[in-house]
């Protein structure tokens, strides 16, 4: 410590920290007593400001010791010496690091007249690191790394197995107790340093065995090959572990991700820098979580605050990225701008370089400076991650989505604010929307809010409404699109806010069903395609946006009638479906009607063929069923009397298989000629005729399956049975010139209808039934007046009311996704065909 | 149980009860927060029926008008 009262020397202390070059040579040679000094100096001074060399005397300092030390040990196994590093934990506290290295040189230095070995471990800035031939790339810190572990040891016993000896050195406080010595024979080579942290040092002493573990992990996956085992000798139970890694980092963020769902492989990116001996290695994987997870190193050490390496990467990752996006073409979603921070969510990367002369900000390293740095990554990873995207299109879309949904994350909590903001901003009453028709009590049981499409169905049922416990909120609910094509059904931000606002539930994480100002919320629109589609989106949005309100039972679907029926002097009905309006128009024609076959030469007399009453309707029902088929035969583009004609009569068919009136399942298409096949039987026997006449023909048989005809002749097959009629029937006579003389005739109320076949029953019977009644169809609910909306759909003592489960406004936001859809046709398709099952859910 | 798919990002996520999903029927409070966005925004459109067809010239007097 008298050392430290001369001032001059003083500063002699710190140059070895703030120069990086080394002292040592200037101070070499005779004066012994002079060069003793300046290594008790080296040793005094991380003594005295630990912090300096190994960042503190916390846990993390006290752990740093092991570290350096073991970096040596790396060093010599990157540098090809070694495979195996062993670190234990005595029970004594103390740890040793064994290598497999070529060992500290144990010779006698001839400036000092002390070993090697002595020298590395004493003298600040000796060793091999300096010069560039023994270690390429180290990460030690500049010499000092083992000589503060030993100078911050309470001992420290350093052992060398080299040129077949195994030597032996111990020290205390950093400071040789004895000369280096020969213990015995030796077969291998390598070091072992055991050392015992200075308790007057540091307040906690003892290592933690997680920590260590993690390091080494860590290590394994940065220097790969690198067996590093781990033995904690402590406890009841040592721990010993080893890591070791072929592929290196890219098991390193497969093991950062083994929690995570990931959207791809690993990537490693390879490249360096020939000319300034950099090498850049980095790996990457996305996972489907938010959060970012980039780890830089520059030689093996943990660069916390990062520095020009990871500046590089992340910007040769944005730009890589954003062009690669803007070569995919445009988004759908123009307005979005994808950032950098959008392209690290949900990455885990392992940016890793190894620079020959790191620069760090300060001492603990943990930002590097290397300006030159930056270029190389930002190059390498540039050109590699460039590739990779073009050969791996998979993930390289999963990611642009990833990125895309961060991009639009931003913008959403943007708007959100805004719908928030906009709510509060106070205009008009209490912040509620100006289109609200508030009712004037609010009782959470009785109170409903009624959700119109449209300004005017919406004054309707302002007019229709009573006030006192019924709130209206008119909703524009569609556009004319872009195109101009079509009208789309949409919810904009206006109604949005509205909706919310009006029914002050609350929205999301922040939802309140205690909080609703309704006891029952209605969703009103019209009964057809369209008003499906509005329900459709506020279904959707209930459940997406408040789905506790669905579930707790407070959504509901008003049943608006599509007609009004008045037949004299009774009373106004009201029909809610096509299927009801048609089941009464059937039922009004058919009372009292009755049917006659007819020939050209007039009705047949015959009381046996008359149908009437029960069977007449079965009659209706089973043409109705046939209808159903021929539609689908509709769709085929053929004759319709030649398919029909295909239904022989016993006395001329064909075929001695079909049945007798009977449809056939299949048409062959062979050589020009069709053949009708009436069963399976009859299809496979024609097959192996075919297939033993081998290749007769110039073209394969082209087979069709009429997949209708099975319907169809269930139902001919009733007709045949039950009625003694045909297929040919179903078709108007065949006659030159005037119109056909009728096939039937149907009588009701003194009249006669002739029909020109069967297929002209249902319509005809449907036009008697409309005979004598009014009927009114709503096209909307703005073609009703007040009073008629009022009693038909709002007054609760008349009206039906449907409460919307969860499970119904699931399947709604599940048709809804299948319409966002991308592909427009089966969208479309799907539209059409489930409009009437969203519409079902009313009933 | 509930099983759930997150409209958003097409996670699936399952739980006992409602409450151990408070940002249901989103797998985060994130993916809720795009919907509610895309709401915001207009962006869920059902495609509807063809529009009705207007004669040329009513259409640019419409268009002179908005």
């Amino acid at each position: 410590m008298v050392e430290l009262s001369k001032t001059e020397d003083a500063g002699l202390l710190d140059r070895p920290i703030v120069d990086g070059v080394g002292v040592a040579n200037g101070h070499d040679g005779a004066d012994y007593t002079g060069a003793s000094i300046r290594v008790l100096e080296g040793i005094e001074a991380i003594r005295l400001r630990p912090a300096m060399y190994i960042g503190g005397t916390d846990v993390r300092g006290l752990h740093h010791l092991v570290y350096e030390v073991i970096d040596n040990s790396i060093d010599e196994a990157m540098a090809g010496f070694g495979r195996s590093i062993l670190v234990t934990i005595h029970v004594d506290g103390s740890v040793s690091v064994f290598d497999e290295g070529r060992g500290i040189p144990v010779d006698v230095h001839p400036e000092s007249g002390k070993s090697a070995l002595e020298i590395v471990l004493t003298k600040v800035h000796a060793g091999g690191k300096f010069d560039h031939n023994a270690y390429k790339v180290s990460g030690g810190l500049h010499g000092v790394g083992v000589t503060a572990v030993n100078a911050l040891s309470e001992w420290l016993e350093a052992e060398v197995r080299r040129d077949g000896q195994v030597w032996r050195q111990d020290f205390e406080k950093g400071q040789a107790t004895g000369p280096v010595h020969a213990l015995g024979p030796a077969k291998a080579t390598g070091t072992k340093i055991t050392f015992l942290p200075d308790s007057s040092i540091f307040p906690r002493t003892e290592f933690d065995a997680d920590i260590l573990e993690k390091r080494l992990r860590e290590l394994s996956y940065l220097n790969r090959g690198v067996r590093i085992r781990l033995v904690d000798e402590r406890g009841p139970e040592p721990r010993d572990v080893e890591f070791h890694s072929e592929e290196g980092l890219g098991e390193f963020v497969a093991y950062l991700n083994r929690a995570q769902t990931v959207l791809h492989p690993p990537v490693v990116l390879i490249g360096r820098d020939e000319e300034r001996g950099v090498e850049v290695e980095v790996a990457m994987q996305y996972n489907d979580s938010i959060s970012e997870n980039v780890v830089s190193y520059c030689n093996n050490i943990n660069t916390i605050e990062g520095g020009t390496h990871l500046t590089g990467f992340r910007t040769a990752l944005t730009r890589t990225l954003n062009g690669y996006a803007r070569d995919a073409g445009p988004s759908k979603n123009k307005d979005l701008t994808i950032t950098g921070d959008d392209f690290r969510e949900g990455l885990t990367a392992i940016v890793s370089v190894k620079v020959p002369d790191p620069q760090f900000e300060s001492q603990t390293k943990i930002k590097l400076t290397n300006a030159d740095v930056e270029g190389i990554v930002n190059r390498v990873v540039g050109e590699k991650l460039g590739q990779f995207l073009e050969t791996t299109p998979a993930a390289a879309k999963r990611i642009l989505a990833k990125a895309m949904l961060a991009a639009e994350a931003r913008e959403a909590a943007r708007k959100a604010r805004e719908l928030v903001r906009n709510r509060k901003s106070v205009l008009s009453g209490g912040g509620l929307p100006g289109k609200l028709m508030d009712c004037t009590t609010h009782d959470q049981d009785s109170s409903e809010l009624f959700l119109v499409e449209g300004d005017s169905a919406g004054g309707t049922a302002e007019g229709g409404r009573d006030r006192i416990y019924q709130a209206i909120l008119p909703l524009r609910g569609k556009i004319l699109n872009v195109e101009r094509a079509r009208l789309d059904r949409v919810l904009g931000n206006e109604e949005i806010r509205n909706i919310i606002t009006a029914v002050g539930n609350g929205i999301g994480a922040e939802e309140d069903p205690s909080k609703r100002r309704y006891g029952k919320v209605v969703m009103m629109s019209d009964a057809d395609v369209d008003g499906s589609h509005i329900r459709t989106l506020l279904m959707t949005f209930f459940y997406r946006q408040m789905p506790r309100l669905v579930a707790e039972g407070h959504l509901y679907v008003a049943q608006p009638p599509l007609y009004m029926l008045q037949a004299g002097k009774k009373e106004r009905r009201y029909i809610h479906t096509d299927e009801q309006m048609q089941e009464i128009l059937i039922e009004t024609g058919l009372a009292g009607a009755l049917l006659r076959p007819a020939s050209p030469g007039g009705e047949d007399p015959d009381p046996s063929r008359e149908v009437t009453g029960e069977k007449l309707r079965t009659l209706l029902d089973t043409v109705a069923g046939i209808e159903q088929g021929l539609r689908a035969f509709g769709r085929r583009n053929r004759s319709l009397r030649d398919f029909l004609g295909m239904a022989k009569r016993p006395e001329n068919r064909e075929s001695p298989l079909a049945i007798e009136g009977m449809l056939p399942l299949y048409l062959v298409e062979h050589d020009g000629k069709e053949r009708a096949l009436y069963t399976e039987e009859e299809r496979q026997a024609a097959v192996r005729q075919l297939q033993d006449e081998g290749e007769s023909g110039p073209e394969a048989p082209r087979e069709i399956e009429l997949h209708e005809v099975k319907l169809l002749n269930k139902h001919l097959a009733r007709l045949r049975d039950e009625f003694q009629l045909w297929a040919e029937e179903l078709l108007p006579r065949e006659v030159t010139g005037d119109e056909p003389p009728p096939r039937f005739v149907l009588h009701r109320d003194g009249e006669s209808y002739p029909l020109a076949d069967l297929r002209a029953l249902v319509p005809m019977v449907r036009r008697i039934g409309e005979k004598g009644m009014k009927i009114t169809r709503f096209k909307g609910l703005g073609e009703m007046d007040a009073d008629q909306l009022w009693e038909t759909t709002m007054d609760p003592t008349r009206r039906t009311l449907l409460q919307v489960r969860l499970e119904d406004a699931a399947a709604a936001n599940d048709l809804f996704s299948t319409l966002m859809g991308d592909d427009v046709e089966p969208r479309r398709e799907f539209i059409e065909k489930h409009a009437l099952e969203v519409k079902n859910l009313d009933v | 149980m509930i099983q759930g798919r997150c409209p958003i990002c097409s996670k699936i996520f399952q739980a006992a009860t409602l409450d151990d999903l408070p940002a249901f029927p989103f797998c985060s409070e994130r993916c809720c927060l795009i919907d509610l966005g895309r709401w915001a925004d207009g962006r869920y459109v059902i495609p509807g029926r063809p529009a009705p067809a207007q004669p040329e010239a009513a259409r640019e007097d419409e268009d002179d008008s908005g």
